[in-house]
């Protein structure tokens, strides 16, 4: 309440500042109002066959996220706000309900020549971010902002410096340990077609002698022989470099993090230092476009305590360890995705596209992910087996433009996936599936089309097969209208019948309309999906399953 | 340009990671735990005790006010009577050294028997703060409003003492065995029974007092200031920890603290003759346990038993 006086009064008091000037400043010099606001509001529908059965559906019956952001520039200062509202919503923990609302992120930034200072609630990152992010992604509940300030110093057109310091936001209020960070980049022209882009970066957290207490008594509980000095502080470093050369680019990285207590795969803390080992090789010509990534982590857990664990990883991050394997769409694609592992994992990625003419396209991907002990450095050797085995990924699509009213799309996918590491599940089997796939697109009149996709994946474990069906009428510029189906039709491993009785189809149906009017957006529809890893933008988390109806407004002024 | 950049990253590498930390305390001693069991008996949960509150009087034998300190510590144990325990904690802590080293004045007779000083205790001061002056104590280890600091002036004590001791501790103290073995072990039973629910992190702390131990103090007169006690009796003295110096953690991720949880715990502990330290007398000797939340450390029960000659 304290914080909203105070933000109120700061706007009031600069609103009055910006009035008295602006009568006197030119017309061009005033300020610059925007903002958007999105509301997404769910109605649960217990549906016990897939698994719909979380607090929401038992009792609350319905929950809303609202996000109001507002954003006003005026010489070089930039004032925002967002105010959040959250009633009943599992954003947070889908297991619980969670309700609260106040300012859920505030900013002042100013630029004074080269230099910038921000402070309030700050989003950024150093490089890739695997050193440092702190970021948003509101429709998986993840708001990693750090509460603090910011300074960045452009010293000359090609190279920059920025050094912050804060505590990570946790819901409306802090997490106590202390991060911060400074970071260098430089661009390097070696000759007029080789360039280099440099980077490096320090980032330290602080523990908190509350937090300190909870992991010194966790460690002295252990046996004497597993105990250890946990470290206050730890420190990540980050150097990485993109060589530009003609149609070639290459970058390199190279992340350590000093020892410290984490958290190991049966929620034990131990002591371990932490690398990361990452490259990617780019070529890219008229209708080719290559490349190539390898990245190795080892023991790389970087949060805010190393008593914050999380099945998946956002469990309060003071990095972000992006996936380097394909970000499907296509809801069957989509159903298994790698989770990165930051206790070690080796990755890799092939990725091709070829342009033959201008209506033909086509996409390949393979990606392989494996336990440290898939690559061995010393003997050069690399081992995908039961015992290594992660993630696998063949993808290929052929996309082929007809005519100008018709399009058209196929190709398939290969996955291999280790439930039982991703999703926790002990005794699950390693999914192999595989998902030939489709879509067409159908121009009726130059404002009007019809758009269909299927998939349909074959597997024997888990919730086994399905089919996918989606048929979509789009009637531009305001209306778009769907409705689908995706079937369980044949059981796998955790879902087969009781003796003597057979397997009941599974629907996932689901319905949906939009009206799009100027920069307003309402959506609504009614679906069911069953319980997964969903993954956006590179961050996953595990999902419950959901049956009910989904009503959400975005606008922007 | 580009020299500045690479000065820059030298710089920023070299300055954020150049300083070392001091480590924070883990108990590297051999396990003192022989026995442990944990269940839950919803029909014999028992009704909860009455709280009692947990006096630690940080003191030094050079200290000249200490023995005021203690004073206060005996008139609230009158005052509250079984409602406060309390424990004279002589630290092992280099910067309190002019205040707790043993005395050492032959020229004029007085010169200490023993070093009551212990590791422990400077582990415990070092883990919720060290006072600048003595005596200074912590009261249920809380860190009250206003205050920037656990320790707090022995003036204060009454005051904190009257506003922690009537609320009701979700967990009830036993000690249900003192036993001393052949081998010079003393042997501690303790029992843990929750009768509330309870969430977060909660630790458990043991610790082996002694009374009456005689030995030179340091005080003070109005008449001829400075002066030495040759035979004071120091009281409640910290000798030993069965648990970790700074507390056992009590819940697990599968132990959780629900009503009706009882923990128990066989502690055995060294009570050898050792060189320079006072010995174990067992008719002044005492256990005193308590119940700590993991994520600030105070207190929020505290019982003391006597040991069984």
């Amino acid at each position: 309440m304290k914080k909203l006086v105070l933000l109120i009064a700061v706007f009031c008091i600069y609103h009055n500042l910006v009035l008295a000037q602006v009568t006197e400043e030119p017309k061009d010099e005033k300020g610059e109002f925007s903002g958007n606001f999105q509301t997404n509001n769910q109605f649960y529908m217990r549906d016990d066959r897939i698994g719909a059965s979380t607090t929401q559906y038992l009792r609350e019956k319905s929950s809303t996220d609202a996000w109001l952001f507002m954003s006003y520039k005026f010489k070089g200062f930039n004032f925002a706000l967002r105010y959040d509202a959250f009633n009943n919503t599992p954003l947070f923990n889908p297991q619980a309900a969670y309700s609260n609302q106040g300012i859920g992120f505030w900013q002042v930034s100013k630029d004074i020549d080269k230099i910038n200072i921000t402070v309030g609630y700050i989003y950024d990152q150093f490089g890739s971010g695997m050193t440092f992010r702190s970021y948003e992604d509101r429709n998986i509940g993840i708001d990693f902002a750090i509460q603090g300030a910011r300074v960045i110093y452009n010293m000359s057109e090609n190279t920059r410096f920025k050094a912050f310091t804060g505590k990570q936001k946790y819901r409306f209020d802090t997490r106590e340990p202390i991060i911060k960070g400074v970071n260098a980049e430089h661009r390097l022209a070696l000759t007029e077609t080789i360039t280099s882009d440099l980077g490096a970066s320090v980032v330290n957290r602080t523990l908190d002698q509350a937090t300190m207490n909870s992991v010194t008594s966790t460690i002295n509980s252990y046996p004497l022989e597993q105990r250890f000095d946990p470290t206050y502080n730890v420190y990540a470093f980050q150097l990485y470099n993109t060589l530009n050369f003609g149609n070639f680019s290459w970058m390199v990285e190279y992340d350590y993090k000093t020892s410290e207590a984490i958290m190991d795969l049966n929620n034990k803390l131990i002591k371990a230092d932490g690398h990361i080992y990452h490259t990617s090789l780019s070529y890219s010509s008229k209708g080719v476009g290559i490349n190539a990534q390898f990245k190795r982590i080892e023991k790389f857990p970087l949060r805010v305590s190393p008593l914050e664990i999380a099945p998946v990883p956002n469990n309060a991050p003071v990095n972000y360890l992006p996936s380097i394997t394909r970000q499907n769409t296509y809801r069957l694609l989509a159903r298994y995705n790698s989770v990165v592992q930051e206790l070690g994992e080796n990755a890799m990625q092939l990725e091709v596209t070829l342009k033959p003419s201008k209506k033909t396209q086509v996409n390949i991907n393979t990606s392989l992910v494996t336990t440290l002990k898939g690559v061995d450095f010393k003997t050069a050797s690399f081992t995908y087996d039961t015992t290594t085995r992660l993630f696998r990924e063949v993808y290929i699509d052929v996309q082929h433009k007809f005519n100008k009213t018709f399009k058209a799309m196929i190709g398939i996918q290969s996955i291999g996936y280790n439930q039982a590491t991703y999703e926790l599940k002990a005794f699950a089997p390693f999914v192999e599936a595989i998902t030939p796939f489709g879509e067409m697109t159908y121009k009726l009149t130059p404002t009007r089309s019809l758009r269909f996709e299927w998939q349909y994946m074959h597997t024997k474990q888990d919730l086994g097969s399905f089919v996918n069906g989606l048929l979509e009428y789009n009637v531009a510029p305001h209306w778009s209208f769907s409705a689908g189906d995706m079937l369980n039709f044949q059981h796998g491993s955790v879902n087969a019948p009781a003796a003597g009785e057979t397997f009941e189809l599974v629907h996932y149906f689901n319905l949906f309309a939009a009206y799009t009017y100027k920069a307003s957006r309402f959506s609504a529809g009614f679906l069911k999906q069953p319980q997964g890893v969903n993954c956006t933008g590179g961050v996953c988390r595990v999902e419950p399953a959901f049956s009910g109806a989904r009503l959400s407004l975005t606008t922007n002024f | 340009m580009k020299h500045s950049f690479i000065i820059s990253i030298a710089a920023l590498f070299i300055v954020l990671a150049a300083c070392k930390e001091e480590a924070p305390y883990i108990n590297y001693t051999p396990d003192t735990v022989t026995y442990e069991t944990t269940y839950v008996d919803m029909a014999n949960v028992p009704t909860p005790q009455l709280r009692e509150v947990l006096v630690e009087d940080i003191s030094g034998v050079r200290c000249v006010n200490c023995p005021d300190a203690a004073v206060i510590v005996k008139g609230l144990k009158a005052n509250f009577p079984g409602r406060v325990n309390s424990i004279t904690i002589y630290p092992n802590t280099p910067s309190l050294n002019s205040l707790t080293l043993p005395v050492n004045k032959p020229e004029k007779g007085f010169v200490s028997k023993y070093d009551l000083r212990t590791d422990a205790g400077g582990q415990m001061l070092a883990f919720l703060g060290t006072p600048n002056s003595l005596p200074n104590g912590y009261v249920n280890r809380k860190l009250y409003a206003g205050k920037t600091d656990r320790f707090i002036d022995r003036t204060e004590w009454a005051d904190k003492v009257t506003s922690e001791k009537d609320s009701v501790p979700p967990v009830n103290i036993y000690v249900t065995e003192t036993s001393y073995g052949t081998d010079g072990k003393l042997n501690v039973t303790l029992e843990l029974k929750f009768t509330s629910d309870l969430t977060g992190d909660y630790n458990i702390s043991m610790a082996l007092i002694q009374d009456s131990i005689i030995d030179v103090q340091e005080t003070t007169d109005p008449n001829i200031g400075a002066t030495y006690i040759a035979d004071y009796p120091h009281m409640h003295v910290l000798r030993k920890m069965f648990t970790s110096n700074l507390g056992d953690k009590i819940n697990t991720p599968t132990t959780t603290l629900v009503r009706g949880r009882v923990v128990t715990k066989r502690y055995s502990i060294d009570v050898l003759p050792e060189t320079f330290r006072a010995p174990f007398d067992k008719k002044h000797l005492a256990v005193l346990a308590f119940v700590h939340r993991g994520s600030d450390n105070v207190v929020i029960h505290s019982k003391e038993f006597e040991v069984a000659e």
